[in-house]
């Protein structure tokens, strides 16, 4: 009940008094209706004067804060559920040979048709000829017991040898700016986890990854096994919430599901098979051998899909993905199951002009002018069936770096080059991959072993930016002996001023010279810019450096600014407008309408909104609890839980920011939360019972973990626990 | 004289235009004195006296008609009294030769031609002409008044329309081609190649077509000139005779040798072909098909229904070839995509209903500028663009995209010189633009181009930025 409701009927009580005459019914008054007009008139007049009155109070008062808050609550996700792909949905590449022979046999022997498989699908490039390994604490052997049968020996003093089987291989050093092979090993649980021992083709040794900076080093006695990444093998094939994997690339149709403490691994092949990028083919076969003359073969023609549509084909495997929920297939949407910009609020994968600053993918493509002012997709150049090169008109080019990638659509700069590369005809310098595509090293795998990849970004070579930032730059990969200074100097001489950078990106680097919060908006929030991954970019920047849970108040342009954002075509940045104006002024009533309207119109159109808001705003909670701001974090993590209340991951965090403040109730409560919605999470029970432990609630300890060993009978830590609990008892 | 389906208002601009052109030749002789029209006295002749006057003493009724008798390969006699002018009438009479341009059938009755002046056959020729004329000018009162009439109409209610707009008719609609103009010339290459015609059209169409020409190129020929393909009445005999006669015409331009052999589409293959249409390939933006599209070129909707397969295939792969004047750019494609376009058209078999547009909407009334570069914009970008570059072509309403406005200062000085290069060159698509902007870079070459780019920077009067100059 409002203000709004009593004044009404006081008004209505008031109308009603004013305008009853108080003489004899009307029919009677006929004659008197002259002497009764005077009267009336001024009643009229009062009334119309209430309830002008009323109109105005009732606009002020909007102005003004409401002594009330009344705060829309969020709509909880509807019960649909899309169209999903499922397993049984796929037919196999051998099933597609039959009638598209020719493209098969194409495809069988390109690096996706070579990209991985059981021992003997694959050539074996990493040396099983049982020379050791040394390591600190271990000796490993890769040895080969038989045609196709691959292990690792470790042999550790005062340990039992281990003998690790080599179930898969990944890859087969195929890539030019550095080549590796991996392997996996199937574990009792059911799952397929990565093994620490990989090689390396140029070098032609086997390496490792480190825990503390996730370097790529050859192995030596200094390393210790526990100093591995990968050891003990954890990370597994497939992609589970909150587990560490390998998501589903290297392998077609990768689902491994959590059953318990077991898991269900599928896949179809370790290659990329057809269907990776068609989409399930078992109903397309159908439809074909039944004749059918529809327009509708069960698939879709990608040569017709648009260009985002065709990059998100590529986009499965080649980039840094966020999951919003598990079991994506070739098929689903992509971005209802994965976000690709979220990465740059946690990981920092890139530098502002969208370079590989740690260790990403070739989506950084989203950067490039070809993307944002152009239509290139990776079809575009890459065929896709035998991984060769090749203009936008389809004709065949010698090889990846041949100028007729560029000239199909830089036609201004297809006779004589060498005016606008300012280098030899015929010279490494004077074809465009050479300035315009450079090999760059990952550099979050360390400069001890080469892994490179070409700068999908196809950037304007900046050298003066590059070694800022302290990565290579294109000039130096053939200048070695040349100083920046000298190159820039070079590049003025040669070409005059530099082609200004994206505006959006301008705006980010421009804003580390700006203060104030009005200031930086206007700079970092501005809309219509059409650049999406820099535009969210900037807006983490904003949201990271400028708000805060539950602001006092917030400027109303940068609300509008924020709203504005919060209507983008992008998923990704609308979510993250959304999350920032919920984590801001959520609590502000007229925010609040505007949000829980974005939420439900986002549902309707099923796109992935709401999972993208809950994991952002969990983002932002674990930043803050990473920065000891517990308190902080526990206002994020709820707001998350607004959006997706049965969120378990973001339960799990909220109960770790309740223990690190004292609050044991409270963990204890979240846990219980996150056990009603995954009543079969043994970690869950678990974690509870220690909570209700330090808690000294003993009896319920004891409970929650029986529980927990329902689900999980062989965990012996936990068993562990329980005996020395019953002891306490 | 055949029919140019002219609205009311196209031909008053071209009366306006026609009765302006009072021009006098210089070799012209000075008409003898005597045949002015003041000197013209009142007729007291009736028709049968008239005739009788003229087959007793001249051979006029030999061709001529007069009412009901006479010859018949001249016009009737009784036409002229709201046909022509009387002076015109004597000036005829007087020197036949003056304008049957190339061959004068009409004889030199009265009159000698000398070097210097008329000599007259016989003394009474002077008052024989003057009597015939003021009798013929006795006839046609009615109609004169209503033709009158009927222009003073016309005037109020197209007050717009001037000489102007009826010379640039004139010029579409090449009525030199037929008739002489001291000034304006026939125009060359104005309609397509009919040497080729047995290898181009289905005979079918090609018979129903010339017996009832419709609209094919609403808006001309090339592309924006307003040509229309006249309609000459012909009978079905006619029809089918023409025919037989141009399905003989095979040419020599390669089509004979080519061989294209047509494959009915799945439901499938169709979608895909229509989906390219409408999201990637430029065809729409000239052709209409389906209910959209643009003007410049001929609807598809019928193009399997008129043309040969080896002909559609042929123009799809080699347009410079088969179209002189290169209205038509080239598209490189995968040769599978251009099988699969040329299967789909073959099998359209609609027929299309054009309507010609009003001449006095789009025609230029301006004279153009007549440099090279400046005539390869108006022929090749202008139909889009504008001639202007204001983004107001005559096709620009039918494309789902507005055209670029190179017109405009503050757009265009953004954009780097070789960028406008390559959206000409690779087409609007590679550019994040509309796929209905073809790529030019397969039909002009180079130079054509990089002068459309400098013309461009005239329409805008600005420079490409300081940064695009590659100078230090």
């Amino acid at each position: 009940m409002g203000r709004w409701e009593t004044l009404t009927n006081m008004a209505r009580r008031r109308k009603k008094k004013a305008t009853r005459p108080k003489s004899a019914p009307m029919m009677q008054q006929r004659k008197q209706q002259r002497g009764m007009r005077w009267p009336v008139l001024v009643l009229g007049l009062l009334s119309l004067m209430i309830i002008v009155g009323i109109m105005f109070i009732r606009r002020t008062s909007e102005k003004k804060a409401p002594t009330a808050k009344i705060l829309k609550p969020f709509p909880s996700a509807p019960a649909v559920e899309s169209a999903k792909v499922k397993f049984a949905d796929f037919a196999g590449s051998e099933a597609c040979k039959d009638c598209h022979a020719d493209i098969y046999n194409v495809w069988k022997q390109s690096t996706h048709g070579q990209a991985g498989g059981l021992p003997g699908e694959v050539k074996m490039i990493a040396r099983f000829d049982g020379r050791p390994l040394y390591f600190k604490d271990a000796t490993v052997y890769p040895r080969r017991k038989g045609k196709n049968t691959y292990e690792f020996l470790i042999k550790r003093p005062g340990k039992a040898d281990e003998l690790i089987p080599v179930t898969a291989i990944v890859g087969g050093g195929h890539m030019h700016g550095g080549g590796t092979q991996s392997f996996f090993t199937e574990l009792p649980d059911g799952s397929y986890r990565f093994l620490p021992f990989d090689y390396i083709r140029d070098e032609g040794i086997w390496f490792v990854q480190l825990r503390k900076n996730g370097h790529w080093v050859p192995i030596s006695r200094d390393i210790a096994l526990p100093d591995l990444l990968n050891w003990p093998p954890h990370r597994l094939l497939g992609d589970i919430a909150g587990t560490s994997n390998c998501q589903n690339c290297h392998g077609s149709q990768i689902i491994t599901e959590a059953d318990g403490n077991q898991f269900d691994s599928r896949f179809a092949t370790l290659a990329i098979n057809c269907e990776s990028c068609h989409g399930p083919g078992k109903r397309h076969i159908e439809r074909m051998r039944s004749g059918s003359a529809s327009a509708d073969i069960g698939m879709a023609a990608l040569a017709t899909v648009d260009k985002d549509q065709s990059l998100n084909v590529c986009f499965q495997c080649h980039a840094q993905k966020s999951m919003l929920k598990e079991g994506f297939l070739p098929g689903d949407d992509l971005e209802s199951f994965y976000s690709l910009k979220l990465p740059i609020l946690g990981n920092a994968p890139y530098l502002p002009d969208g370079k590989v600053a740690s260790f990403a993918y070739q989506q950084n493509h989203l950067f490039s002018d070809c993307y944002v002012n152009g239509s290139m997709t990776c079809v575009d150049c890459h065929d896709p069936h035998n991984q060769g090169y090749r203009d936008i008109y389809g004709k065949v080019l010698k090889g990846k770096f041949d100028n007729g990638q560029c000239t199909g659509c830089h036609a201004s700069k297809a006779n004589e080059p060498e005016m606008h590369s300012k280098h030899k005809p015929g010279s490494a310098g004077d074809l465009c991959t050479s300035c315009h595509m450079p090999f760059l090293q990952h550099r979050g795998l360390g400069d001890q072993l080469r892994f490179a990849r070409s700068d999908h970004t196809i950037p304007v070579p900046r050298p003066g930016l590059e070694s800022a930032y302290g990565i290579e730059n294109a000039c130096q990969q053939c200048h070695e002996n040349r100083s920046i200074d000298w190159i820039k100097k070079e590049i003025d001489r040669l070409w005059g001023p530099t082609k200004p950078l994206n505006a959006v990106v301008d705006n980010l680097l421009a804003a580390d010279s700006v203060n104030g919060r009005l200031d930086l908006a206007r700079l970092l929030l501005k809309t219509d810019q059409s650049h999406p991954i820099a535009e969210f970019t900037n807006l983490g920047k904003f949201v990271r450096g400028q708000l805060r849970p539950d602001m006092g108040n917030l400027e109303p342009e940068i609300i509008d600014l924020l709203k504005k954002l919060g209507k983008h075509r992008d998923q990704d940045l609308r979510a993250l407008a959304l999350s920032a104006l919920h984590l801001s002024r959520g609590n502000d009533p007229a925010v609040r309408d505007f949000l829980v309207r974005s939420l439900a119109s986002g549902d309707s159109a099923g796109l992935g909104l709401r999972d993208r808001w809950t994991l952002m705003i969990d983002y932002f909670g674990g930043v803050y609890a990473s920065e000891g701001r517990h308190d902080v974090a526990i206002k994020a993590y709820n707001k998350a839980l607004a959006i997706t209340p049965e969120d378990a991951v973001t339960l799990g965090n909220l109960a770790r920011s309740y223990e690190a403040t004292n609050n044991l109730a409270g963990a204890i409560t979240a846990y219980q939360r996150a056990i009603n919605h995954n009543p079969q999470d043994a970690s869950l029970y678990f974690k509870c019972g220690r909570l209700y432990a330090l808690n000294n609630q003993i009896p319920k300890a004891i409970e929650s973990i029986e529980q927990g060993l329902r689900y999980d009978p062989q965990n012996a830590e936990a068993m562990r626990v329980l005996q020395q609990l019953k002891a306490r008892r | 004289m055949p029919n140019f389906h002219l609205q009311k208002n196209e031909a008053l601009a071209l009366a306006l235009f026609l009765s302006a052109q009072t021009s006098v030749q210089e070799d012209w002789l000075p008409l003898p004195p005597e045949l002015s029209e003041n000197k013209l006295p009142s007729s007291s002749l009736d028709e049968v006296g008239f005739r009788a006057g003229l087959a007793k003493e001249h051979a006029c009724l030999a061709c001529h008609t007069v009412g009901d008798e006479g010859g018949e390969i001249a016009p009737n006699l009784l036409d002229m009294g709201y046909r022509l002018q009387p002076a015109a009438i004597m000036e005829i009479l007087t020197d036949p030769a003056r304008y049957n341009i190339q061959s004068t059938v009409m004889g030199a009755l009265f009159f000698e031609k000398g070097a210097e002046n008329y000599t007259p056959y016989f003394s009474e020729a002077p008052k024989v002409i003057r009597e015939i004329t003021s009798y013929l000018m006795t006839h046609g009162r009615e109609q004169r008044k209503q033709q009158e009439q009927a222009l003073e109409k016309a005037k109020k209610q197209f007050p717009k329309i001037s000489a102007n707009d009826g010379k640039a008719i004139y010029q579409a609609l090449n009525c030199s081609g037929c008739h002489h103009h001291s000034t304006i010339p026939a125009a060359a290459d104005a309609a397509p190649d009919l040497s080729i015609s047995g290898l181009r059209v289905k005979k079918d169409w090609l018979k129903s077509y010339l017996a009832k020409p419709a609209a094919l190129r609403a808006y001309g020929y090339h592309p924006g000139k307003g040509s229309r393909m006249p309609d000459f009445r012909l009978t079905s005999l006619e029809a089918a005779d023409l025919t037989e006669y141009l399905s003989t015409l095979k040419g020599n331009v390669g089509l004979a040798s080519r061989k294209t052999a047509i494959q009915a589409l799945s439901a499938f293959s169709i979608a895909k072909a229509e989906q390219l249409l409408d999201d990637k390939l430029a065809c729409l933006g000239c052709h209409q098909l389906n209910g959209q599209g643009g003007r410049i070129g001929p609807n598809l909707d019928e193009a399997g229904q008129r043309l040969q397969a080896a002909y559609i295939d042929m123009i799809i792969d080699q347009p410079d070839k088969l179209l002189p004047h290169r209205a038509m750019p080239k598209q490189l494609m995968p040769t599978a995509i251009r099988q699969l376009l040329v299967n789909y058209l073959a099998a359209r078999q609609s027929a299309a209903k054009q309507e010609y547009p009003d001449l006095t909407g789009f025609l230029p009334k301006r004279s153009q500028d007549e440099g090279s570069t400046a005539k390869l914009y108006q022929a090749k970008c202008a139909t889009c663009h504008g001639s202007g570059g204001h983004g107001n072509g005559f096709n620009a309403e039918f494309l789902p995209t507005k055209p670029t406005v190179h017109s405009d200062k503050n757009y265009m000085k953004r954009r780097p010189d070789d960028t406008l290069f390559d959206g000409i060159f690779a087409g609007g698509y590679i550019l994040n633009r509309s796929h209905t902007m073809p790529a030019w870079g397969a039909s002009l070459n180079e130079d054509e181009i990089r002068q459309l780019v400098d013309y461009i920077r005239e329409l805008c009067d600005c420079q490409q930025p300081e940064w695009a100059d590659g100078k230090p």
